[in-house]
C-alpha cells in the first residue's frame, strides 16, 4: 500500500451548502474557496498532459458555473458527496475539453524545460529527484488516453470508489475496473522501463 | 464500499502513489474570478448539461434576501442546528470574546450554542439575568434552550429572546452607521427566528416580534453623520502620512464645527484643491462652496493619499515581498449638506493580489489581504473632496484603479550594467537574510517552473528571479532559473528583463529560449533594450508614464474612454 496524495476535499458544512443552495453568493464563496484546489488539481492532471495546461484555469471556472447553476438540483440526503458531484462536473468538463481537440498554444514552454532535463539530473537531492520522478509519472499518465487517465486520476488521486467512478463516467463498473487495472500497468510498465519504479 | 474494493483486488493491483506528480497551485485571483462570472453571468438558466441524476428531491432556490420566502430552508436550517446540537459540553467560559476565523460552534453557557460563520465576532456574558451577547458582525445561528432569557445586542438593534432558534446576520464591512445615502438593505441586518420567537427592539420604533419561521431586516437609518476613523491605525508610521492625516482629520472637525459650511480659508483658488497641508501637517484649507466636482478634483484627492496607500502597500510586502497586483477600487461620493463630500469605498472593489509569501496558509493570507483592503479602505474614505453639491446628483460613482508593484529600477539599472558578465544578482532592496528553515532553491525553482507550466508568467517570473537572487543556488538550478525567468519576461513583453535573464542562460539553451521568445515577438540576443516595462510602487492611472521617483508628476487632461475612471452621472 502506497501512501496516497492528501487531495481529498473535505466536505462543505451543511449549513454553508443550503445557504449557497439558496443563491447565497457567500456561501457560494466558500464552496468554491473549499472545493477550488482539488478541482483546479483534477483538471489540470487531465489537460495539462494533452497540452492544454493554460486551459485549466477556464475550465475550472465554468466547472463551478455549472456548479451554480445546477446547486440547487443538488440532494444532500442523496448517494453522491457533494465533492463526488463537482468532481463529476469537472472531470465531463476537462473530458469534453480533451475531444475538442483542442490543440496546445504555438509556445510550449514544456518542451523548453525539457531541454534542460540533464544539468537537474545531474545534481543532487532529494528534491531533484522526487521532481524527476514526477516528470516519469507525467510523462507515463500523460501518455494514456483520456478516459483511462480520468479513471485512474479519479481513483488514485482524488479517492473516489469505483462505483463513484462508474457514476461519474457513466461507465459499467467492471468497465472502470479493467479500464484501472490497464492503466496502472501501463504506468508501471513505463516507470519500469526507465527504471525508476 | 471497503478500502479492498477501492484498492484493488491484490496487490497487482494496488494504486499508485502518484503525489510526486504535483499539480501547479491554483490561479490566486481563481475564485474572485469565479465569483465574478458568478455575478456576471451566473444567473443564466441557460441549460445543464451535466447534473445530478441522483438527486431525488431538487430543492427550490428562492432568492436572497427575499424576506419573505426561504421559510423551508430555514425551517432545515433550524433541523440541522438541533442535529449539530452538542449532547455534552464541557462547561464553557461565562465570559468572552470570538473573531471566528473559519465555520465554528461555540457555547456560550447556559446550555446556548452558537454556530459562528467566518468572520463572525461577537462577546458574552452570562449572568444570573441570563446571556447578553455582543454581535459586532458575521452571520450566527443561536441554540438557546431558556428559560432565562437572551439578549443578543446588534449595530442597529437588539434582540430579546428566550428558547428560540434564531439566526442574526450582521454584515460585515459595511458601514451601517455612516449615513451613506442609498445604502439601504444591502447594508441591512437581518434576523431570521427558526423556532420559538423573538422581539426586535430599536432605539426610535416600536418592538417587533418575529414568529418561528419570519424574519426582519433592519436598515440603518437615514440620515446618520458618519464617524471619523483617523487614517493613521492602519498604517505605518511616516511624517507625511501623519501630516495627511492630521490634515483630512482636521477637515474634517472644520466642516462639522457650526457655522463652519461656508467657511473659505485664504490660498484656495476657484475650483482649486479642497485640501492642502503644510510643515507638520498644521495647515488646513477647506472649501465647502457646493460645486461641480470634476475628475480632476477627484484625481487630486486620491494623490493626496497616494504616500498612504503606499504604506498599504509596504506592509503587505513585509508578509509577503513578491505581493503584486491590482486594485479596481469602486468609490461612491454622496454629497452631505453639513459635512460636503462623503466617500465610501463599496466592498465589491476587486483586490487582486498574487505572490504570496512560500508557507503562507489559507488563513494567514486571508488575514493579510483584509489587513490590506481595510487599509486602503480606511485610506480612500479619508480622501477630502469638494462639495459635490446638487449639480452632481448630490451622488457619483467612481472606479479607480491602482496597480501595485515592487519598484525595480534601481535594482534593474544595476543589473542591467552588470548582464554581459553574468555575475549574480544584487540583492534586492526588500530581500531577507536567507533563512535555512526556508525553502531551498530547487524548491524555489519547481515552484517557478509549475507556474510557467500553467502559464501564470508573472509568478513564474517572480519566483524564478527569487532563485536567481539567492546566493545559495547552484549553476545549475541558476541557470534553469534564468531560463524560465527569459521565457516568463518574454511572454510578459518585458524584452529588458528577457535580455537580462537571457545572458545567465546557458548556451546549450540559448537557442530554444531565443526561439521561444522570437515567437512573442521577443528578440533577446539584441543589444537595443528599451525600458519597456515601467514600474512603479503605485500607478496611478492619470500619473505620467514618463515620469519617475515618489512624487506623482500630474498627466494632461485624460480622455473619458481610457484613463481608468469611470463616472457614473446620469446627469450629464
Amino acid at each position: 500500500m502506497v501512501a496516497r496524495a492528501p487531495s481529498a476535499a473535505r466536505e462543505l458544512d451543511d449549513l454553508a451548502l443550503l445557504r449557497a443552495q439558496r443563491g447565497d453568493h457567500a456561501a457560494f464563496r466558500q464552496l468554491v474557496e473549499r472545493y477550488e484546489r482539488p478541482v483546479w488539481e483534477l483538471v489540470w492532471r487531465l489537460v495539462a498532459p494533452a497540452g492544454l495546461a493554460a486551459r485549466a484555469e477556464d475550465l475550472t471556472q465554468e466547472v463551478f458555473l455549472r456548479v451554480y447553476r445546477s446547486l440547487h438540483g443538488f440532494d444532500p440526503a442523496g448517494p453522491a458527496r457533494l465533492s463526488t458531484w463537482i468532481f463529476t462536473i469537472a472531470t465531463r468538463l476537462a473530458l469534453n475539453e480533451l475531444r475538442a481537440g483542442r490543440t496546445a498554444r504555438a509556445v510550449d514552454l514544456d518542451a523548453a524545460l525539457e531541454a534542460l532535463a540533464a544539468p537537474v539530473a545531474a545534481a543532487p537531492g532529494r528534491e531533484l529527484a522526487r521532481r524527476q520522478l514526477g516528470e516519469q509519472l507525467a510523462a507515463a499518465v500523460g501518455a494514456l488516453p483520456a478516459p483511462a487517465r480520468a479513471v485512474l486520476v479519479l481513483s488514485d488521486v482524488f479517492e473516489l470508489s469505483h462505483d463513484e467512478i462508474a457514476g461519474a463516467l457513466e461507465l459499467e463498473l467492471g468497465t472502470v475496473k479493467s479500464r484501472l487495472s490497464r492503466a496502472r500497468a501501463a504506468v508501471r510498465a513505463q516507470l519500469t522501463r526507465g527504471d525508476l519504479s | 464500499m471497503t478500502e479492498r474494493d477501492r484498492d484493488g483486488g491484490d496487490d497487482g493491483d494496488a494504486p499508485l502513489d502518484l503525489s510526486a506528480w504535483a499539480a501547479p497551485p491554483p490561479p490566486r485571483r481563481l475564485t474572485a474570478r469565479v465569483m465574478d462570472a458568478v455575478r456576471a453571468g451566473g444567473d443564466d438558466t441557460s441549460e445543464v448539461t451535466i447534473d445530478d441524476t441522483r438527486a431525488r428531491r431538487p430543492i427550490a432556490r428562492p432568492r436572497w434576501p427575499g424576506l419573505a420566502a426561504g421559510f423551508a430552508a430555514a425551517i432545515a436550517a433550524a433541523a440541522l442546528t438541533w442535529a449539530l446540537w452538542p449532547r455534552s459540553l464541557a462547561r464553557p467560559p461565562a465570559s468572552g470574546h470570538v473573531v471566528a476565523a473559519a465555520p465554528s460552534k461555540l457555547a456560550l453557557g447556559g446550555g446556548t450554542v452558537a454556530l459562528l460563520g467566518a468572520g463572525a465576532e461577537l462577546t458574552w456574558q452570562l449572568d444570573d439575568g441570563g446571556l447578553a451577547v455582543d454581535q459586532a458582525s458575521g452571520i450566527i445561528t443561536y441554540q438557546h434552550p431558556g428559560p432565562a432569557g437572551l439578549v443578543i445586542t446588534t449595530p442597529l438593534a437588539t434582540v430579546h429572546t428566550a428558547g428560540a432558534s434564531l439566526q442574526v446576520e450582521v454584515p460585515m464591512n459595511k458601514q451601517l452607521v455612516a449615513g451613506v445615502v442609498g445604502a439601504g438593505l444591502a447594508a441591512a441586518i437581518v434576523i431570521a427566528v427558526y423556532e420559538g420567537r423573538a422581539e426586535v427592539r430599536q432605539p426610535s420604533a416600536a418592538p417587533r416580534v418575529v414568529e418561528g419561521g419570519g424574519q426582519v431586516a433592519i436598515a440603518p437609518p437615514t440620515a446618520p453623520r458618519p464617524t471619523f476613523t483617523p487614517v493613521a491605525r492602519a498604517v505605518k508610521d511616516r511624517a507625511q502620512r501623519d501630516a495627511l492625516a492630521a490634515a483630512i482629520a482636521g477637515a474634517r472637525a472644520a466642516r462639522t464645527a457650526p457655522g463652519a459650511t461656508t467657511a473659505s480659508a485664504a490660498g484656495v483658488g476657484p475650483g482649486g484643491a479642497a485640501l492642502t497641508t503644510g510643515p507638520g501637517g498644521t495647515a488646513t484649507t477647506v472649501d465647502l462652496t457646493p460645486g461641480e466636482l470634476s475628475k480632476d478634483e477627484i484625481r487630486d484627492g486620491v494623490r493626496e493619499v497616494i504616500p498612504m496607500l503606499t504604506d498599504c502597500y509596504e506592509l503587505m510586502l513585509d508578509k509577503h515581498p513578491a505581493m503584486a497586483g491590482q486594485v479596481v477600487a469602486k468609490l461612491v461620493l454622496d454629497h452631505e449638506p453639513d459635512l460636503g463630500t462623503i466617500v465610501t469605498m463599496e466592498d465589491d472593489s476587486a483586490v487582486a493580489m498574487t505572490g504570496a509569501a512560500r508557507g503562507a496558509d489559507d488563513h494567514a493570507l486571508r488575514a493579510d489581504l483584509n489587513d490590506f483592503r481595510q487599509c486602503l479602505t480606511a485610506t480612500l474614505e479619508s480622501v477630502a473632496l469638494p462639495p459635490l453639491g446638487d449639480k452632481d446628483g448630490g451622488r457619483i460613482e467612481v472606479t479607480y484603479p491602482f496597480v501595485f508593484a515592487v519598484n525595480e529600477d534601481d535594482e534593474d539599472d544595476e543589473d542591467d550594467e552588470d548582464a554581459g558578465d553574468s555575475p549574480p544578482p544584487r540583492p534586492s532592496q526588500r530581500q531577507t537574510p536567507p533563512d535555512p528553515t526556508a525553502a531551498t532553491p530547487e524548491e524555489q525553482l519547481t515552484e517557478a517552473e509549475n507556474a510557467a507550466k500553467s502559464s501564470q508568467w508573472a509568478s513564474a517570473l517572480k519566483r524564478s528571479e527569487t532563485v536567481l537572487r539567492r546566493s545559495d543556488s547552484s549553476p545549475q538550478v541558476a541557470s534553469r532559473a534564468a531560463m524560465v525567468a527569459t521565457l516568463a519576461a518574454c511572454h510578459l513583453k518585458s524584452r529588458r528583463k528577457a535580455q537580462q535573464y537571457y545572458a545567465r542562460v546557458t548556451p546549450g539553451a540559448k537557442k530554444l529560449v531565443e526561439q521561444g521568445c522570437l515567437r512573442n515577438g521577443i528578440e533577446v540576443r539584441g543589444d537595443d533594450a528599451s525600458d519597456d516595462d515601467p514600474t512603479s510602487d503605485i500607478m496611478d492611472p492619470f500619473r505620467s508614464r514618463t515620469g519617475s521617483g515618489a512624487a506623482p508628476t500630474p498627466a494632461p487632461p485624460p480622455k473619458r474612454a481610457d484613463d481608468g475612471v469611470d463616472i457614473k452621472d446620469p446627469f450629464r
